[in-house]
This record gives C-alpha cells, structure tokens and sequence, in this order.
C-alpha cells in the first residue's frame, strides 16, 4: 500500500499562504519501521511519499526508511517506489545521488518568479536565489524532478513569466495550482488577471510544442489527456483509498489535510489500518450537487471528497473558486488541444492519449 | 466567483476526431494512419515522445487548502489489489462517484 509519511511537522520556510503548523515534532525511527512493515503488509506495491514540515529536516529517517524499505522489497519481491516533497532549500548533491539511486521522484515547491512574494525563510528572508541554484543543481544531475507551483493572488500575474523561466531553467514538467485556504483571498479581479496568464500560457505552450519540446504543463496538459483517455481527474483524491497519511505520532489519517482530526482517525500504524472506517470514508467521494447536471462533471475534480470538505465543510458541495477554476482551465486545455491536433493528427494522438 | 454548471457545451474537435480515429481502428476501417499499437505511422520520426514519457500527473491537480497539493504526491505507483478491493467492496453499496475509476489506475 502507499503512505504519506508526515516526517516532521518543522519547516526552516514560513510561506504566507501555508495554513500548517510549525512545531518541533518530529517522526521517531520506530514509527518509521512500522510505516515501512505497514507499506509492505498490504497490497500489490509499497510506496511512500516523504512529507512534511519539511522532510529534508529529516534525512536520516529518509535513508533509514529507505534501506528498511529495500530489504522489505528484497524479502517480499513487493515492487517499492518512493517520491518526496520538498521546498528544495536543503538539496544538496548527496541527497540528489540518494535519491538516483533509489529511482526516488522529487517534487519541487517553487514558485518560479513568485517565489519571493511569499515563500520566505523564517526570518523573512528571500529563497528565490537558493532555488535557482538548487534548480541547476537538479537539472545537471539528471535527477527525477517535477516544480510544483503554487499560484497566490497576489503574483498571479507573473504565472507566464514563471512558466518561462521554470521551462528555461531546464525543467520538463511543472504543476501549478492556485492556492487555497484561510490565507488568501481570490477576488474576481484577481481571477481575470488569472485567466489572462493561462490564455498566455497556452499560446505558449502551443510555440513549444511546435517546436518540438515536451516541457509538460498541468493542469492544461492533463485535461487534454484525461479527456482523451476517459480518465477521472478526481481519482487521485479517493479519501483513503489511494494512500493513507502517516502523522509523526504514528496515527493514520486519509489524507494529509485531516491530519491530527481525531474523527479521521484512521488507526495506527503499531495497530492497522480500521478498515470499516476506510471504507466510510471512500463513501465521501462522489459528484457534489451543483456539479450533476455540469457538462464538464466528469473532467473536474469536483469529487475530490477531500477538497470539498476542506474547503466548503462538505463533501457534497464545491467550492466557487475551484469550479471557475476548473472552467477556465478546461476552456484553455480545449483550445490548446483543437489547435494541436489540427497541426498534426497523430503526434496528437501519441503524446497525449493513455492507454 | 461563482458556481456555474455549465450545459451544451460542445465536446472539442480533437475528442471527436480522436474517437472517430480510435473506431476506425476498431472496425479495421482503413483511412487511419495509426497501428493498433497507437504508435504513429506518419508522426515525424524525429518525435520521440512516447506515452508514457508524456502522461502527466494530475496528482497535482487535486485541489488541497494549502494551495500545495501535495501530500500524496508525487503520485506513488498505484496499488491495484488494495484499490480494486475497496472498489469491490462498494460496489453494491453505494457508488461514490460516478465517473469514478478507482480500478483503472
């Protein structure tokens, strides 16, 4: 089975839109073992995300983990894959080489030309120089890498001018989101000038895909993609079904965004996973009102249970911004799809149907 | 901001075109240029993408309150066997979702 594991609660960043706590707690090396015997106790794989906090403030449980996790792997034959998320601030070599070695995928949070607008160090200090750096870093080891984006209001102006530059520093495939939370507000102003990035991105992205590159972009790629191949964008989400988070006390939970919820309680990682209340869960997961009779239902993520009930308090209802969000972003992916497969048929088909 | 389903929106040219190509596939019509593989026949040779190279992750997407969807992603390698047994025990049940396809991944 797949967990998340909350290694620490700590994080050496205070990002303005960041609704986590910072406390010193961390993961114990017990815990660990038991995610890891956890991981490979159930199910076809074993694979663990390595969380946080950030989890670079751990390392030493990273490679404990993944030296238990290699010797399960041997013992069982059960495949393991292993990905992190990380602001990128304590990257160095050595981990890059740890990370080749065990085919681990690292997410990168970086903001691109935002960066400095909010994700700042814990005395206020800029990052945007340190990420640069680390951005070559990655790039010239060969290292598995994906930037993850967060888009506040307050910069989204500079989203183009932030996909440039991370296509530019040599990335091949980026992920942006808008942010959400108690943090940020998204006013309709702030949301036009959204619009206007994206119908700059497309064209973009349209020249770079003329031109032969396969820089990836999500959400605009994926919505072509999964309309193409029948595929729920909502699937990721499946409170508790696709993986289950590790807290650094051990306890489990759906998703990292109940984490410390005691109604989410999932079981412990010393004790099992409560399978009934799994099962309950999952039961969270489905088309919210509004959305039944939408057109674009099945090419939204409006039954991510999880973001439903973080963000409207109901599994049942969506949130105003996620749906404009979802519309402007399916209108684009749309027209960016017509005008490439216009260009050529078959390449279209090839790089963007799943099988 | 608002909540605004939307109807009669027409499915994009690329969606049809491929579908028409992909039962033209099915019913040995010929006309398409596309093996059964999907590989590309008349693609320019120099196009290397493959589809698997070219899948994005929409782990991404899904939408966290911290803005930084991000706790169960990168996407880990999906578990069929525990996926497919909750799928199972729902079926029946209650369906969750209805364009769900928890068992596909």
């Amino acid at each position: 089975m797949n967990l998340t594991l909350y290694l620490t609660e700590n994080c050496n960043l205070r990002c303005s839109y960041c609704i986590r706590e910072k406390c010193p707690n961390d993961m114990t090396s017990d815990t660990v073992r038991k995610s890891v015997d956890l991981a490979f106790s159930k199910g076809d794989t074993a694979g663990i995300c390595f969380f946080g906090g950030e989890p670079l403030l751990k390392k030493d449980l990273i490679c404990y983990a993944l030296d238990l996790a290699k010797k399960r792997s041997e013992e069982t034959g059960i495949p393991f894959s292993c990905k992190i998320t990380t602001n990128g601030t304590l990257l160095d070599e050595e981990f890059l080489e740890l990370a080749k070695k065990n085919n681990m995928q690292i997410g990168l949070s970086f903001d691109g030309l935002m960066q400095d607008d909010c994700r700042k160090t814990a005395d206020g200090g800029p990052t945007s120089e340190t990420l640069e750096k680390v951005s070559k870093m990655i790039i010239a080891s060969g290292a598995d890498a994906v930037v993850m984006c967060v888009v506040p209001p307050c910069s989204c102006g500079k989203l183009f001018g932030s996909v440039k530059y991370i296509h530019d520093l040599g990335f091949k495939h980026m992920i942006c989101n808008p942010a959400y939370g108690s943090k940020v507000t998204w006013t309709d102003e702030a949301l036009e000038v959204l619009k206007e990035q994206f119908d700059l991105i497309t064209d973009y992205l349209k020249e770079l895909y003329l031109k032969g590159d396969k820089f990836r972009f999500a959400p605009l790629h994926n919505k072509i993609t999964e309309n193409l191949s029948g595929i729920n964008p909502s699937r990721y989400c499946h409170l508790g079904i696709r993986q289950l988070a590790v807290a650094y006390d051990g306890n489990l939970y759906p998703c990292t965004s109940f984490l410390y919820k005691s109604e989410w309680c999932l079981g412990n990682v010393s004790d099992g996973v409560d399978e009934k209340r799994r099962l309950e869960m999952t039961k969270l997961c489905f088309t919210p009102s509004p959305c039944k009779d939408c057109d674009l239902s099945k090419r939204c993520t409006n039954s991510c249970g999880c973001a439903n009930i973080m963000n409207t308090g109901s599994p049942d209802m969506i949130s105003p911004l996620q749906c404009e969000y979802e519309r402007l972003v399916i209108e684009r992916a749309d027209r960016l799809g017509d005008e490439l497969y216009k260009y050529d048929k078959d390449r279209f088909i090839k790089s963007f149907r799943r099988a | 901001m608002k909540i605004e389903p939307k109807h009669d929106i027409m499915r994009p040219a690329y969606a049809i075109g491929v579908a028409i190509m992909a039962a033209a596939l099915l019913t040995g019509c010929p006309g398409s240029s596309l093996s059964l593989e999907g590989e590309a026949t008349t693609a320019p040779t120099s196009e290397s993408q493959t589809r698997d190279t070219d899948a994005t992750d929409s782990t991404y997407d899904v939408l966290r309150t911290d803005g930084e969807c991000a706790d169960d992603s990168p996407e880990l390698m999906p578990d069929k066997t525990e996926e497919s047994k909750v799928t199972l025990e729902l079926s029946g049940i209650v369906s969750p979702c209805p364009n769900d396809e928890t068992s596909k991944d």
